[in-house]
């Protein structure tokens, strides 16, 4: 018959300030471990893909970000008026909207600048998204005139934000005249008309070209067979879908070289440096954590077992095997990640949903994000606390399960 | 009576398995103690060594609008400025996106001048080329002579391409003096699609923590060439000017002066030292620096918690021995101080180990983070810092089983079983 769980159990509560202690070194690394996730889980939620929406991005060729991009005006013209994926509304007007953007800087309310992301926008653009930018304070901007309306997150952050403030661009005050809410990151931008924002910053160019595409045209248009064929023959990679190979076309359009991917593909790559950088250090900092609990939790252990010598040979001299006592010193070591696992999380609980911002390397712009916990977070951090308990008992409790019945019960 | 400090290591010699768990766990905590520590110092020393009479002229909107070349000479005419150079960023990549370093366009000469402290030249064309071995091709910084930083610049300026490396970026990239380097512009691309090509003239390393290593510096007119060339397409125009101000000019005095030129346009600047530059850089991490000094607190923190544990157990079995040490008639403070020594031995011993191993393994993690923490260095004061908190936890831990074994009067810790 197996040791009862129970014994394990009441072991832990009998030294209940060394167990404590001991599971205060896994509540730590798995707090630690559960903030940066939080974190990044946050930052990548922002960026999440959203909707099955057909939005596709024209950026000049070689462009990694919008920042980088440019697109003259001409181009812009061709391409709205000629390129054949894009949809048209039910009056004949072409579903995409020429942008710029530029990461302005902005003091913060608590002091500092940062860089807020400022896009210039046409009517169109209220119109492209599956789901709208909508105004949830003032009104909305008047076309032609010096007005923005701003993302309710930089309301409370930065200064000169909330409605009947001005921002001056360069030489041209602009007035805040509404807040708006928009899923993702366009919800942290300050958005303006357009020709005013690009006379004002004196930028002869768009930065993209935003627009709704039919992948049924798209397909129609291009022929991806013959796009890889001639990729192949210059030693390159075939290329998965019919809008890379379009990409790959229009990159040698004369009168227009442009780059275009899905919104979707674009959103993904603008998370890769701060994404990666938290990752490394959640595992970095994991790893070496979760070495000081180990050695902690073993610690503890071999106490237990060492202060417990007598009480082994006691269990193995009235017929409980070696693998029972094993098993039950295991128990107790698990036990002991366990109770570390529900403290750590404890710790880190009422971090959830605090705001907090930082940059994207990748739009060099400041993002407010939040820390969010996911089901997903809190199952790992408990197993790798389960896992830390377990690697720290299974020594000593090995050992114990190997003492001679009659050696230990000699020691008192 | 003296204290019988042999007693100590006999007991740390006894359990020397457990013993040994404590000292691995100061030492994991010492190291990143260190570690988290390191990174925070890294961000403040490109601040502090920043130079305070070296200006960056900028768009007052964003660092993402170019200024007009023809600031220069304005810039230049200014009072209290003795040196300007344009200084724009670049944004290309070698082969892959992945592959990216900071390139920067400028103006060679006032450069040479401007960094004369900070930068040492540590290879040039007069050390011949492709013959030599590479390791031989690369001198130390201290081996760094005038004569051959006004080779380096000679050569620059006779040749268009010319571009001045970092050892970083000649280390990664397996770059040496005379090699062609082909770049693709993010920002700039080549009207015919193809890459820019570039010639390394010269190799340097940093002598401050202002520079950056991956770093290359090349014409400006090389880039202004093209553009106007129409061979490539992208803004004409310099991001930012860097400005020397003259000796006995008053910074702020030249800070107002520059931005006074273009208070009506057509691009309004910013104008701002160096240093102040650098911390802009720096508070775009946000919360990090308290993120990373938050976590160093929670590990000390846990690890504490784990060697007061171990000590607790050590001072419970020991409760037999103190009662007879006692009825010998050894004082209560040798009891005390014996268990406090072990405990001091032990976490002192863990971080010795840890604060060497941040120390050797750290050129290997200023590899790693290169493109995060260029600069990454483990400073003596931080080895010190982290030696002492761990000398500190030795001191706290034992107290505890110290006072419990104090109390214990002898003839109840005679009886004791331990």
């Amino acid at each position: 018959m197996a040791l009862p769980i129970g014994y394990s159990w009441r072991n832990l509560l009998v030294r209940r300030v060394s167990t404590l202690f001991t599971a205060l070194g896994i509540a730590l690394t798995v707090a630690v471990f559960c903030g940066v996730f939080s974190l990044r889980n946050g930052f990548q939620q922002l960026y999440r893909p959203r909707g099955s929406l057909e939005l596709a991005l024209y950026l000049r060729p070689g462009a990694t970000s919008e920042g980088e991009s440019g697109i003259t005006r001409e181009q812009a013209n061709i391409l709205l008026k000629e390129r054949p994926e894009i949809v048209r509304d039910a009056a004949g007007e072409p579903m995409a909207a020429a942008e710029t953007y530029l990461a302005v800087y902005m003091k913060k309310l608590d002091g500092g600048l940062t860089n807020v992301p400022l896009r210039g926008v046409q009517p169109m653009s209220f119109r492209v998204h599956e789901v709208p930018p909508t105004i949830v304070e003032g009104r909305m901007l008047q076309w032609g005139a010096d007005e923005i309306i701003v993302g309710e997150p930089l309301t409370g952050r930065m200064q000169g934000c909330r409605v009947g403030e001005t921002v001056t661009l360069n030489l041209t005050p602009f007035r805040v005249v509404g807040v708006f809410t928009a899923p993702g990151a366009y919800g942290g931008e300050i958005w303006g008309d357009v020709e005013r924002m690009m006379e004002a910053l004196e930028r002869p160019a768009f930065q993209r070209v935003i627009a709704r595409i039919d992948p049924l045209a798209v397909e129609r248009e291009v022929d991806v067979a013959a796009v890889n064929e001639e990729r192949a023959a210059g030693g390159l990679a075939p290329l998965p879908t019919a809008l890379e190979a379009l990409s790959e076309e229009l990159r040698d359009d004369p009168r227009a070289p442009l780059q275009i991917l899905s919104e979707r593909e674009y959103l993904a790559k603008q998370t890769s440096f701060l994404s990666a950088g938290l990752l490394v250090l959640a595992l970095f900092l994991t790893v070496i954590m979760g070495v000081a609990a180990v050695l902690g939790a073993m610690n503890t252990m071999i106490a237990a077992v060492s202060a417990r010598t007598h009480e082994v040979g006691v269990l193995l001299a009235i017929g409980y095997r070696p693998r029972q006592v094993f098993g039950a010193f295991l128990v107790e070591s698990a036990l002991i990640g366990v109770v570390g696992g529900l403290l750590g999380l404890c710790i880190v609980a009422p971090f959830h949903g605090i705001e907090t911002g930082a940059t994207n390397w990748n739009t060099f712009t400041d993002v407010s994000f939040s820390f969010m916990l996911s089901p997903q977070i809190v199952g790992i951090a408990f197993g790798v606390a389960f896992i830390l308990g377990l690697v720290g008992g299974a020594l000593p409790a090995y050992s114990a399960a190997r003492l001679e019945p009659v050696d230990a019960l000699r020691i008192r | 009576m003296t204290t019988p400090w042999g007693l100590a290591l006999r007991h740390i010699r006894e359990h020397w398995f457990r013993n040994l768990l404590t000292v691995g766990a100061v030492a994991v905590a010492a190291f990143l103690f260190c570690f988290l520590v390191s990174l925070i110092v890294t961000l403040d020393s490109q601040v502090e060594e920043s130079s305070q009479n070296r200006l960056v002229v900028q768009s007052s909107v964003s660092l993402f609008v170019t200024l007009p070349i023809d600031y220069h000479p304005k810039i230049a005419e200014a009072p209290g400025v003795a040196e300007v150079t344009k200084w724009q960023w670049f944004g290309g990549y070698y082969q892959k996106p992945e592959n990216f370093f900071a390139q920067f366009g400028l103006d060679p000469e006032p450069f040479f001048r401007m960094y004369t402290d900070d930068i040492a030249i540590v290879a040039g064309p007069e050390m011949g080329t492709k013959a030599k071995p590479k390791e031989k091709l690369i001198t130390k910084a201290t081996d760094a002579t005038p004569e051959r930083r006004e080779a380096v610049l000679r050569a620059m300026l006779a040749e268009k391409r010319g571009v001045l490396i970092g050892k970083a970026v000649a280390e990664k990239f397996g770059w040496r003096v005379g090699d062609t380097i082909p770049l693709i512009g993010t920002i700039f691309p080549r009207a015919d699609g193809g890459s820019w090509e570039f010639q390394v003239i010269g190799i340097f390393e940093k002598r401050k923590a202002n520079v950056d290593e991956q770093t290359m510096f090349f014409r400006f007119d090389y880039l202004e060439e093209a553009l106007r060339q129409k061979a490539a397409n992208g803004p004409l125009g310099s991001g930012t000017y860097f400005v020397q101000v003259a000796r006995g000019a008053d910074p702020s005095t030249v800070i107002a002066g520059i931005d006074a030129l273009f208070a009506n346009g057509p691009q309004r600047t910013k104008t701002s030292t160096e240093a102040a530059f650098q911390q802009s850089f720096v508070s775009m991490l946000g919360n990090l620096p308290f993120f990373l000094g938050t976590i160093g607190g929670a590990v000390v923190f846990a690890v504490f918690f784990s060697v007061v544990n171990a000590m607790l157990i050590s001072g419970r079995q020991r409760l037999r021995e103190s009662g007879i040490l006692k009825a010998l008639g050894f004082r209560d403070r040798a009891i005390g101080a014996l268990i406090v020594y072990e405990s001091v031995l032990l976490t002192g011993g863990g971080g010795v180990i840890g604060v060497a191993l941040a120390f050797v393994l750290a050129e290997g993690l200023r590899k790693v983070l290169s493109n995060f923490f260029p600069n990454f260095i483990v400073e003596p004061r931080t080895m010190a810092l982290g030696l002492a908190i761990s000398l500190a936890i030795g001191v706290v831990a034992g107290i505890t089983p110290m006072v419990q074994l104090i109390r214990t009067k002898p003839t109840e810790a005679l009886r004791s079983v331990g």
